[in-house]
């Protein structure tokens, strides 16, 4: 299991990070109590400034994804998938209603913004979408 | 003891560093590259040709070894001055001139090695996509248990036997436990090292070799935190008995040096798609291609 951060791209190398771990609890690839690497080791490995590393491990820490145990390691929360999910919908609602807040303000109407909304989910995942 | 056994164990010592260390480490030079930047060779076919090419390095190194073989030749024949004193035994003299050449050819060595990190680093950017497992390293992905184990009771039992001695009678004073200092030091150390090795970051010979390089790298240093102490135990012992283990000391030190040269000269290429704990990614790996 990899981790892959691009150190020119416009994303904050370690918000890439958080958002990489972040996934691969969602996805179940890390489990709840997995070991993850220590700080020195990532940093290593990535050749990123330590401080870069801890950063991203303090973020998740501080969302409840992971947990720092001392000397013992760093691991997977048992109850991170559940605060990732809220994380991605919390992200989810707040970037929907930048999204219509932007629709609106551009002179859209609430049925245009619906139907929009619609024909994008019917393009995006036909099955789910068609009664 | 014939001293054609010394020439002949310094012989072997200076062809492993001379024609087949070189030799061996040459096959990093590409991998090497494309761990900093998987792209840079494809992007600069000249250079690689050039590198490819160069034959600098192993011809200066068998120039040492031709020229360091033949002044112990001719110094186990006699056509060679004394580098010592006139009543300096003749294996004593072939020793200090062993000594000299692989001084020089050790720091020839590593004096390339520096050089060639620095243009490296100087050269070849740092490619802007890097990956990294999410899996963490410990000794026991390389070790098995009963290797750890067994190395952490005889280095216990080696230090213990240091300190129990003298209580029985056995050894003592200002010269043996400064050898027990050189031999806690040395054990220390190979430990701090083990330990560095495992959290490091996979470089390229991990790339080459896969997870065989770093199992080497820690058993040479878990035989050495065994094997240093002991060998010193014996040279203390040795002397103390009233034999002159200097010569067999040196000797045993030598071929344990052109042991450790076997171990790294028998690593070979990792098949593709053998199990590493560390690959790259598959952007990285069609770029290498």
């Amino acid at each position: 299991m990899e981790i892959t951060v691009l150190t020119t791209s416009p994303e904050p190398v370690y918000e890439q990070i958080v958002r990489q771990i972040q996934d691969r609890v969602a996805s179940g690839e890390l489990a709840p109590g997995a070991p993850l690497p220590t700080v020195r080791q990532l940093a290593g490995d990535l050749q990123l400034n330590r401080n870069t590393v801890a950063r991203a491990y303090k973020q998740l820490e501080d969302r409840g994804v992971i947990l720092t145990a001392g000397r013992k390691g760093t691991f997977v929360r048992d109850d991170a998938s559940s605060e990732v999910e809220r994380i991605k919908t919390s992200r989810a609602e707040r970037s929907v209603r930048q999204l219509v807040l932007a629709l609106l303000g551009a002179g859209l109407s609430r049925a245009e913004i619906e139907t929009l909304f619609r024909d994008a989910l019917r393009v995006a995942s036909p099955k789910e979408t068609t009664p | 003891m014939s001293e054609w056994i010394d020439f002949v164990v310094y012989v072997v010592q200076l062809v492993m560093l001379g024609v087949f260390i070189p030799r061996q480490s040459v096959q990093f030079t590409v991998p090497a590259m494309v761990d900093r930047n998987p792209a840079w060779p494809a992007s600069h076919p000249e250079r690689m040709r050039a590198i490819a090419s160069s034959r600098w390095f192993l011809n200066t190194f068998y120039a040492w070894t031709v020229l360091s073989i033949g002044a112990l030749l001719s110094q186990r024949l006699g056509l060679f001055p004394s580098i010592g004193s006139v009543d300096t035994p003749s294996w004593e003299n072939l020793k200090n001139l062993h000594g000299l050449f692989m001084t020089v050819g050790v720091i020839g060595y590593l004096a390339c090695f520096l050089y060639w990190t620095r243009w490296l680093a100087a050269t070849v950017p740092l490619a802007a996509t890097r990956t990294a497992t999410l899996k963490p390293r410990s000794p026991s992905d390389y070790l098995p248990g009963w290797w750890r184990w067994t190395i952490e009771a005889l280095t216990a039992a080696q230090l213990a036997a240091w300190l129990i001695l003298p209580a029985l009678g056995f050894g003592g004073g200002r010269r043996y436990w400064a050898t027990f200092a050189f031999a806690a030091a040395i054990t220390v150390s190979m430990s701090v090292l083990a330990h560095y090795t495992t959290r490091r970051r996979p470089s390229y010979g991990d790339r080459l070799f896969g997870d065989a390089y770093r199992r080497l790298e820690l058993r040479v240093y878990d035989v050495m935190r065994v094997v240093a102490p002991l060998a010193l135990g014996a040279m203390t012992f040795g002397r103390i008995a009233g034999l002159d283990v200097a010569r067999p000391g040196h000797l045993a030190v030598v071929l344990f040096s052109c042991i450790l040269g076997f171990a790294f000269l028998r690593l070979r290429p990792a098949q593709p798609g053998a199990p590493t704990s560390f690959k790259p990614a598959a952007h990285e790996r069609q770029a290498a291609a």
